[in-house]
């Protein structure tokens, strides 16, 4: 070993030995001044004399234990060491301090983190394949709207061979299908894929293999490769799968692999290999189709991929026009091009600016804390003006007391980051489940992994020295008397030191009112999205339709017995209130028909159609207005009886009691399997539902029994107070009983089935709204602790003030009347900058407002009366300490 | 010239080792007593000092330490070259008998050329 790595070595060993090693060396000079003492009595002078003599020739036995320890360590390091130590025991000694500090920054850090940690896994880095940003899907798209992306095999040929753009390939041809197992029977998305798939993505199987090239050839036994998440649902994590052979639609396969986590490609529960396409005559539409997914070569952007596709398509469109005439109705004008997509652009849809603006309110919060943070470090400052005026006055260089209250701060910084990132691993747990599902790719996962870290560790760093610098630099400013003096409460650096924390507090209060405000917008909008209204309570009801394994079509008779036997069994879980099957379900009737009633009505005369069973109404939790609904006789027997809406009698009947008339419902007559005769009874009126789109006008609705053969009844609906996966499971048991081949296909709750976007109000916009909510509290809480902090500080230092005023014969309430002026100057200062940032932020915002403006007054004027009531808690208590001041206590008290 | 001489970094060093070298293990008042006696009490401002090289030389492995008994009967720590010290005072010796003849002859010359 060289002289010099051994030292280095040795030195950075002194780091943790030093107070061994200062033992040593205190030991040697021990022992150098006793033998030059002895020598020098040995020459003969007195023992006095000689002991004195020996400590001038030793020297300062500090400065050498000193020159030893620069000598054996690094200087900086091992000070670096003493001050963290330092710091560690000082901010032990004041535990509720530090606690409080600590929890003030780990909301701010945890917050930033958690919303980096979602950002960074939803938008910057969410997929776990090689290169992911160079993967694209193509698409032939007309200027007109027209879309194309399947395409036959010689297209897809030419797109990959005369194309010079991409790397490598895959072609997918995906679809839903139907998994049959021991003891399973389930819907699932089944994904075929050319055999480089794996490859293509760069994701080794977690157990098992891959499919590959060989998998495709003639004769090669039929493979599937299953989905981590399927494997867990569905097969409960039981590892003897691999090997197992399942049905998937008509085919036998072997699964012969299971992917890893977050391995979500297409969605897909089973991938399986479909032969790499081969020319065929042109014209030839025997083969099948494949979706065409490429990668990109590094250096190629989207811009060019797509000129040279463009150009590719175009000419393929003068050679061959038929294969294009089937997606859009052609013109000598139609315009094609390509066009070409990152595989990130395919989910995200506005989502990122939503994630955005949720990672600005959070940095509003960092912000807040560290004010606050600030402010407690400035009180305790001053508290502290004692301790660092002696150790100014015992030579501490100016450098040399920031430095140590810098340590401080860092110390505190690093146990906020620590504690952040617990919470904000705990946060991106709940997060994760709260993400709306379709804005964000499926392979997203929120974790804290390293990137995430890194960040929390840099925004502590910041963090550390936006709320420490200054109270560093301000405590290391203290001059020598005055500070000795310690009597800063009439000094003007006691004045500028409360101007400091006004100033703070004032930010504060800013900043929260923008997140307030920003949350205020979002409640209303909200609000705004929840005003409607679909005739019944939606929330508690399940849907589900069911899937027949293929090659065993369900003729309607077979369907009805199903629904039949089913119903009972459902209806008899524990927990469920109601259950029925219907042909369509709010928020949209499907079917029509013309309609006769007893008299002619203008315009077009339909009605809805429905076909349920008995206990629709029930399920539905609509009330009836007349008559009775349609009874489990009615069923049994396929009465031609019906139940018809209000609206239906309004316009078919005006004033008259539509009970025991008739209407005769002309569509049926030609449905397949057409109803002869479809003349129907009314026996019973229902109050209008929401028939023809949420927010739309009710149509005319029948609603006849489902046993008669006209439109197939396909749903079932259950109203529960179950959460809608455990009644899917419950569900399920039950229909195993009777059906172990039929799968429940989409299962899930009424709201937001069906068509999603017609729901005014989903995950998307529930999303920011709780989180930007739970930041804008977490910001009022820090507010109200920063206000009460400033308060009680000023209050605290003007106790003699007040005691004086009280003795003289002023009154209390006087005194707390100019506690609360001045908090009231502080928060009104902070509300007034507040509602100028507000206005400006609001803009950001508006976006992802609902038909409400980004300044809407009243939203405003309540955020603002919000941060003036916090304000004023906060300071009631050091108001009442205020009044409570003995003059003669607190005057005797202050010297 | 008054005062003490300043000494180059690493000068001590290696009159440390030299003086180990001529007299075998000592204790750091030995070692210092030493020095201070050869160098005619030009170096050495305090003692203390030695025992800051002292311990640089035993991070890089050059010296080592053992507790013994010193002339009054009392422990201490004495002082000792080991294999690598003593290549390492060498190469040092010769290395700085090179420097001083060149320095020498580099100040002899310039003080010439000032002369003219």
């Amino acid at each position: 070993m060289s002289a010099w790595l051994a030292r280095t070595l040795a030195r950075f060993a002194a780091l943790v030995r030093g107070r061994r090693l200062d033992e040593a060396v205190e030991q040697d000079l021990a022992a150098h001044l006793n033998l030059l003492t002895h020598d020098l009595v040995a020459r003969g002078m007195d023992p006095a004399a000689a002991r004195r003599e020996a400590r001038l020739r030793l020297g300062n036995v500090a400065s050498a234990i000193d020159a030893h320890r620069t000598a054996r360590s690094f200087r900086w390091l091992d000070d670096a060491r003493r001050d963290v130590g330092y710091a560690i025991r000082t901010l032990g000694r004041a535990p509720g301090f530090t606690a409080a500090a600590v929890a003030t920054l780990a909301l701010g850090i945890g917050g930033v983190t958690l919303m980096y940690s979602v950002i960074h896994h939803v938008l910057i880095a969410p997929y776990p394949y090689r290169s992911p940003d160079r993967i694209v899907d193509l698409r032939v798209r007309t200027d007109r709207g027209g879309m194309h992306w399947n395409f036959r095999p010689n297209e897809f040929l030419d797109y990959l061979e005369q194309s010079d753009v991409f790397e490598s390939v895959v072609g997918v041809d995906d679809g839903t299908g139907h998994l049959l197992a021991e003891g399973i029977a389930e819907n699932v998305e089944i994904v075929g894929a050319t055999p480089e798939l794996f490859a293509f993505l760069g994701v080794q199987a977690a157990h098992g293999r891959w499919f590959g090239p060989p998998d495709v050839q003639a004769g090669a036994p039929r493979v599937a490769v299953l989905n981590h998440r399927t494997w867990t649902t569905v097969f409960g994590s039981d590892p003897s799968v691999i090997g197992r052979t399942v049905r998937l639609d008509e085919d036998l396969r072997t699964i012969i692999g299971i992917m890893p986590p977050r391995f979500e490609w297409e969605d897909a529960d089973f991938w399986i290999p479909v032969p790499a396409p081969v020319r065929t005559q042109p014209g030839d539409t025997s083969a099948g189709t494949l979706a065409f997914y490429g990668r990109l070569r590094p250096g190629i952007t989207v811009e060019t991929a797509e000129a040279q596709l463009t150009a590719l398509v175009k000419r393929r469109v003068t050679l061959f026009p038929d294969e294009y005439r089937s997606f859009v109705r052609q013109s000598k004008t139609t315009n094609y091009h390509a066009e070409v997509r990152p595989l990130l652009d395919r989910t995200i849809s506005g989502f990122d600016g939503v994630l955005y603006t949720l990672f600005g309110a959070v940095a509003l919060l960092l912000f807040i804390a560290c004010c606050n943070v600030a402010n407690m470090l400035l009180a305790r400052s001053s508290a502290r003006e004692r301790e660092m005026a002696v150790r100014a006055a015992l030579g501490a260089g100016r450098w040399r007391i920031v430095r140590q209250l810098l340590v401080e701060s860092l110390v505190l910084g690093l146990c906020g980051v620590a504690v952040g990132a617990v919470l904000a691993s705990l946060g991106s747990h709940l997060l994760q489940d709260w993400m709306p599902v379709l804005d964000v790719p499926a392979e997203a996962r929120l974790r804290l992994d390293v990137p995430v870290l890194l960040f929390a560790f840099a925004a502590g760093l910041l963090a550390t020295v936006a709320f420490g610098l200054y109270p560093a630099l301000h405590g290391a400013r203290r001059d020598l008397v005055a500070g000795a003096a310690a009597s800063s409460r009439s000094s003007t650096a006691g004045r500028r030191h409360r101007r400091l924390r006004g100033t703070l507090v004032i930010a504060e209060v800013a900043l929260a009112l923008v997140l307030v405000g920003g949350a205020g917008l979002l409640t209303r909008s909200l609000l705004h999205r929840l005003d409607f209204h679909v005739g019944f309570d939606y929330r508690p009801i399940f849907v589900t339709e069911f899937e027949f394994p293929p090659g065993t079509p369900a003729a309607p008779a077979v369907l009805r017995g199903f629904y039949t036997d089913l119903l009972p069994h459902v209806r008899a879980i524990e927990g469920v209130q109601a259950a029925a099957v219907a042909s369509a379900f709010p928020t949209y009737g499907v079917r029509s028909s013309p309609i006769t009633g007893p008299r002619p009505v203008a315009g077009e005369a339909t009605a809805l159609v429905q076909f349920t069973s008995e206990a629709y109404f029930d399920t539905l939790g609509v009330r009836l207005i007349a008559g009775r609904p349609l009874s489990a006789a009615d069923v049994a027997a396929s009465r031609k009886v019906a139940v018809v809406n209000e609206t239906l009698v309004r316009r078919f009947f005006g004033g008259d009691s539509p009970l025991g008339r008739s209407i005769h419902l002309d569509g049926l007559a030609k449905s397949r399997p057409p109803v002869p005769d479809p003349d129907f009874e009314i026996v019973g009126v229902v109050r209008d539902y929401t028939n023809s789109g949420i927010n739309q006008p009710t149509d005319p609705e029948v609603h006849l029994p489902f046993s008669i053969p006209g439109y197939p009844a396909r749903y079932l609906l259950v109203r529960s107070a179950f959460p809608p996966e455990r009644l899917a499971t419950l569900v399920r048991e039950k229909v195993r009983g009777i059906r172990p081949d039929v799968a429940l296909s989409q299962p899930g709750p009424l709201e937001g089935s069906g068509i999603r976007s017609d729901w005014p109000v989903n995950d998307e916009h529930r999303f920011p709204l709780v989180v930007l909510a739970a930041f804008a509290i977490t910001g009022l809480g820090l507010v109200a602790l920063g206000v009460y902090g400033v308060i009680a500080y000023t209050v605290s230092q003007q106790t003699r003030e007040f005691a004086i005023r009280l003795a003289l014969g002023g009154e209390r309430r006087h005194v707390a009347g100019q506690v609360f002026r001045t908090t009231c100057w502080l928060v009104g200062a902070g509300a007034l900058i507040g509602l100028g940032a507000c206005l400006a932020a609001g803009r950001v915002l508006a976006s992802q407002l609902y038909e409400t403006s980004p300044r809407d007054p009243v939203t405003l004027a309540a955020a603002v009366t919000v941060i003036l009531v916090t304000g004023a808690v906060a300071c009631t208590i050091p108001a009442r300490r205020a009044m409570r001041v003995e003059p003669a206590v607190a005057l005797r008290h202050d010297e | 010239m008054g005062g003490k001489l300043d000494l180059l970094q690493g000068t001590l060093d290696l009159m440390v080792l030299q003086t180990l070298a001529a007299m075998g293990p000592q204790h750091g008042y030995g070692i210092a007593r030493r020095v201070e006696e050869v160098s005619g009490r030009e170096v050495l401002l305090n003692q203390g000092t030695i025992y800051a090289s002292l311990v640089r030389l035993q991070q890089r492995r050059w010296i080592k330490a053992e507790w013994g008994t010193s002339e009054n009967n009392r422990r201490a720590r004495f002082y000792s070259l080991t294999k690598a010290g003593r290549k390492a005072l060498e190469a040092r010796a010769a290395n700085w008998e090179r420097v001083t003849a060149v320095m020498a002859r580099v100040l002899r010359q310039s003080s010439e050329g000032s002369g003219r």
